[in-house]
């Protein structure tokens, strides 16, 4: 099924340790896998304690080689997460608006993701590369994905989360550079058995209103020609040394509000509140279905949940995350 | 008349306290049921069951002498029919709550929709089943 002449076509293995596994991404085709992989460039490492993940990245376009016909005609397709339904116990999912195509062999740990053009990938898929890889790979496992942002400090951290415009933007940009370390300002992985937070992606992004309260990001856009099309992406790594925070264990989840006042404080929230700010986007952005939902619950039942109260005065927040780590 | 149930295949629920969100997963919605009439009207919803057995559950249970109520329990249940989430069941026979000695207060009953997030799915739609058919930069 997968015979393709893979020595012919492989243009570059990059090994990386991702939520306490290791993945080895094998790139097939003429595309810079390099710029494609740039915001897990933190999770690179330079050999393998254990087996790892094997991830096909095969570009259609400049290789010829794609899904077996098959599957591209497979005559049952579940429309909302374009699965191929009654396909047995591996993944098969369809994207037609890239188009891609990912095939989950989870007894032999191979994943197989056709993209007829990585250069031509949206946005949102450079600054998260692999999101849906990861979120296939990881949904059989007590661990999920989820739409957060991530600050640590000394291997202990919060979760930032909340609806676009609520502050979870601007509250994270506003700690980078300080002494919390950044995990993810979109999506990040949760291990709820162990309690962590894994890091996935170095990129920070900047919508065109942010740049005035953030003007010394501004020269570290790497793609400020896209603007305003798109947002501007940071890559916090390469900018700020020491700057990241690969995994950290959870001490609370925060829902930032924008509050108008001068100060910045802290107060208890709602399980139910924490639920709507984080479920909701998590489930929907992936794709995912009730199982994930459930096991989002049962980790917010059992992580404290607050309002981050942001005030107007953004140099407050960090130093009282800070400190509201270092307390709880 | 038609029967309801729950749908536990497409919507994820929970209920912390006097508040219930459900969420409908493939609509891209989100709702919250705040009181513990309406919260009562999904707990009976989880089993299959109709109107007319849910307004004597809700009868048997809370002070209903509010002349809205049976109209408001009415458009409620319609409103989870609309939004699909219950759906129609074939009849059967159903077990109905005992009245209480002591019954609670009525509290309005109502469905809050959040749609805000609906751009979510519309903007990423894999739903263009068709579109599927091959592989548009195929290399002969």
């Amino acid at each position: 099924m997968f015979d393709f002449e893979k020595q012919h076509f492989l243009s570059s293995v990059n090994l990386y340790s991702i939520g306490g596994q290791f993945f080895e991404v094998l790139s097939y085709g003429e595309f810079s896998s390099e710029k494609y992989l740039r915001a897990l460039a933190h999770l690179s490492c330079k050999s393998v304690s254990q087996e790892s993940v094997k991830i096909h990245l095969i570009e259609s376009k400049s290789t010829g080689i794609i899904p077996p016909e098959e599957w591209l005609n497979w005559p049952d397709i579940d429309s909302y997460s374009g699965d191929l339904l009654n396909f047995g116990n591996n993944r098969a999912v369809f994207n037609s608006t890239e188009p891609s195509f990912i095939f989950v062999d989870y007894s032999s740990k191979n994943i197989y993701y056709w993209v007829d053009d990585f250069c031509r990938l949206p946005p949102n898929e450079t600054a998260a590369p692999l999101r849906m890889v990861f979120h296939l790979w990881f949904e059989p496992t007590a661990s999920f994905l989820c739409h957060a942002a991530g600050l640590g400090i000394s291997e202990e951290g919060v979760l930032l989360t909340g609806k676009s415009g609520s502050g979870k933007s601007t509250s994270t940009l506003s700690c980078l550079n300080t002494k919390l370390k950044y995990a993810g300002d979109d999506f990040i992985l949760v291990d709820p058995e162990q309690n962590l937070v894994y890091s996935l992606y170095s990129v920070a992004k900047l919508n065109i209103e942010q740049f005035d309260n953030f003007t010394h990001l501004k020269p570290l856009i790497s793609n400020i020609e896209q603007i305003p099309r798109e947002k501007g992406h940071v890559y916090i790594n390469e900018s700020f040394t020491d700057s990241m925070i690969t995994q950290f264990s959870i001490k609370a989840i925060l829902l930032p509000t924008i509050t108008g006042l001068e100060d910045t404080f802290i107060q208890e929230c709602s399980k139910l509140d924490a639920i709507k700010a984080l479920v909701p986007s998590s489930v929907w952005i992936l794709r995912s279905n009730t199982k994930a939902v459930e096991k989002m619950k049962l980790f917010i039942s059992k992580t404290p949940t607050f309002r981050l109260m942001a005030g107007v005065n953004l140099n407050q927040i960090a130093p009282i995350l800070t400190a509201f780590i270092n307390e709880n | 008349m038609k029967a309801y149930q729950l749908d536990k295949t497409n919507i994820a629920q929970e209920v912390f306290g006097n508040e219930a969100v459900l969420i409908n997963i493939p609509l891209g919605k989100y709702y919250s049921v705040r009181g513990t009439t309406g919260i009562r009207v999904l707990e009976l919803l989880q089993e299959p069951t109709n109107l007319e057995n849910i307004w004597t559950g809700i009868q048997n249970e809370f002070q209903t002498d509010e002349p809205n109520a049976k109209a408001e329990i009415e458009a409620f249940v319609n409103q989870l029919a609309e939004e699909q989430i219950i759906t129609e069941e074939p009849y059967t026979t159903f077990a109905i709550s005992e009245e209480a000695s002591i019954k609670l207060p009525y509290e309005k009953v109502e469905l809050e929709i959040f749609d805000d997030m609906q751009e979510l799915i519309m903007l990423d739609p894999i739903h263009d089943v068709e579109s599927f058919k091959g592989w548009p930069q195929k290399k002969d």
